[in-house]
């Protein structure tokens, strides 16, 4: 994985296609996990708890990996997804607090 | 320094890329796409080993180099966005991301708050991608959003300042801390505060007891704590506070009369200390004194009542709420916000304006299988019918194409006030329909008689 430095320090966004709508929570914890980076002990989508509600996806992520989270200044997990040409697209954006 | 991945969660995709099929993974290049296939297909190995070797005179046509992400244009890095492109993602941060935290740096908000514009920021781009009117002036559109995602926390901040004691402002030299009749008067407020409290449902006593620490908690936290989605909070919260302010107005009215009460000279002001939240003298949420139908409609009130509306929903300055801001994309609402934002003005109003009647006048007569395509898209009839439902659209800056979930983020403050206005309208005229009415009976039989 290749880094960029980031000019504003803490954005990370994670987008992928989705096959299907049934397919939207597992992407959006899959990619939760990527832009959170944590240990690989901590690297399961069980920990993350995906509800959707029509185009509106609520991420809540469950102990220890919200702990990671917290102290990594990770204060909200935004996702969102939504329709194109090709089928959905899940998009997560998270913040890493200084 | 945290880091932004330029190279998308390639193992995690590789799963979505097998379920996919033929579509194009996010993050390859389609021409390496292509040779891999070639590649792995026997028959198109097989024809290019027919096919003649060019020569070294034989001129080669220029293979067109793929676009890099760094190369495009603001148009087409949206456009990859919207696609789900990866790297197209990571090169629009890395192009404005300094612009957006520094739009939130000029508002002079702390660091955190800075991280918490860019994110809605982001998030509202992410949500909007498809639907974003030019986007070649996409600098133009995040630097707007964070501006305004600053002064909704801004504004956020102000209206979170506990508002001064009723008696703390009134002169300098009256100390009230131990003035025993503003002690007293304190004392009743609050007395009053908790017997209303007390009036309240469990959940929404402790709902409210949460968002009134300090620092308030999130709302998903008290969510969490009250079994309850966070997106629920905040409209239950509202509910909740004018719950508490109708019963502190019955409890104070059933005290009203009690002669200790004038004697100190002002009239009794509500308890404020507590409901900070509530802005009592908002006009859309004081009930008029007229009713709505018993006045003379116009546009201006409509717009009034609808800027209100949203403006309190949205937790924004009343000023930006303009006749010409969209709802989804200039003001940032979500599908939430809007039932929310008719809900207020039916409140207010007593119109009933669904969600289901805004469809229903964006898509006109059209039947839905008219209005949108196969494929999601917007017809050429449905087009039209926007353009005729929403004026300030013409058919060189309504998005093309335009799928149909994108429709309501087309709508406009003034579009909404015009179907207020419309019903206001119509409950004017049925009002005065039936005043006449009566009127002519009676008239009938005085002359009768």
């Amino acid at each position: 994985m290749s880094a960029t430095p980031a000019p504003t320090g803490a954005v990370q966004i994670r987008t992928a296609p989705v096959a299907r709508p049934g397919d939207v929570p597992a992407a959006v914890a899959r990619l939760t996990l990527a832009a959170l980076d944590p240990p690989r002990t901590l690297r399961s989508t069980d920990l993350v708890d995906v509800v959707t509600v029509a185009h509106e996806v609520v991420v809540e992520l469950r102990e220890p990996l919200a702990g990671f989270a917290r102290e990594r200044g990770c204060h909200r997990v935004a996702a969102t997804r939504h329709t194109t040409r090709a089928g959905d697209v899940v998009t997560v954006v998270l913040i890493r607090h200084r | 320094m945290t880091t932004i991945a330029t190279d998308p969660t390639r193992t995690d995709l590789a799963v979505t890329d097998r379920a996919l099929g033929d579509r194009a993974p996010t993050g390859v290049d389609p021409g390496t796409r292509a040779g891999a296939i070639l590649a792995n297909n026997p028959i198109a190995t097989a024809l290019t080993a027919a096919a003649p070797t060019p020569t070294a005179l034989t001129p080669t046509a220029p293979t067109p180099t793929p676009l890099t992400p760094a190369a495009m244009t603001p148009t087409q890095l949206l456009a990859r966005c919207h696609e789900g492109d990866q790297r197209a993602w990571d090169e629009v941060v890395s192009r404005y991301g300094r612009l957006v935290y520094s739009v939130a740096r000029r508002h002079r908000l702390s660091s955190a708050e800075c991280d918490d514009v860019a994110q809605a920021t982001w998030v509202r781009l992410v949500q909007r991608t498809g639907a974003i009117r030019n986007p070649e002036s996409l600098a133009d559109w995040l630097a707007t959003v964070a501006r305004n995602e600053s002064l909704r926390i801004i504004t956020r901040e102000r209206r979170a300042m506990p508002l001064a004691d009723p008696l703390e402002g009134q002169s300098a030299d009256i100390d009230t801390a131990s003035d025993p009749a503003a002690i007293a008067l304190r004392n009743e407020d609050l007395r009053l505060v908790a017997e209303a409290l007390g009036h309240l449902p469990d959940q929404q006593r402790d709902l409210l007891q949460l968002v009134l620490q300090d620092p308030p908690p999130s709302y998903a936290e008290i969510g969490e704590r009250l079994g309850m989605p966070a997106s629920s909070v905040g409209p239950t919260r509202t509910r909740c506070l004018r719950k508490l302010r109708t019963i502190l107005e019955g409890l104070m009215s059933e005290e009203a009369p009690s002669p200790d009460r004038s004697a100190g000279g002002s009239p009794r002001q509500a308890p404020r200390a507590s409901v900070r939240a509530v802005p009592t003298d908002h006009p859309s949420t004081q009930p008029s004194a007229q009713p709505i139908a018993e006045r003379t409609p116009v546009m201006t009130d409509a717009f009034a009542i609808v800027r209100d509306a949203v403006a309190e929903t949205l937790d924004l300055p009343a000023d930006i709420v303009t006749p010409t801001a969209t709802l989804v994309d200039d003001l940032g609402a979500a599908s939430l916000d809007i039932v929310e934002i008719l809900f207020r003005i039916e409140r207010t109003t007593d119109v009933l304006l669904p969600f289901e009647d805004l469809v229903a006048f964006v898509r006109g007569d059209l039947a839905p299988e008219e209005f949108t395509g196969p494929d999601g898209r917007v017809t050429l009839d449905g087009r039209r019918q926007l353009l005729r439902a929403l004026p300030q659209w013409t058919d060189a800056t309504l998005p093309n194409p335009l799928h149909a979930g994108d429709v309501v983020g087309l709508v406009a403050i003034g579009n909404i006030a015009d179907r207020l206005d419309a019903r206001l309208r119509a409950r004017s005229a049925a009002h005065s329909a039936t005043h006449s009415a009566t009127h002519g009976c009676a008239l009938h039989a005085e002359v009768a008689a």
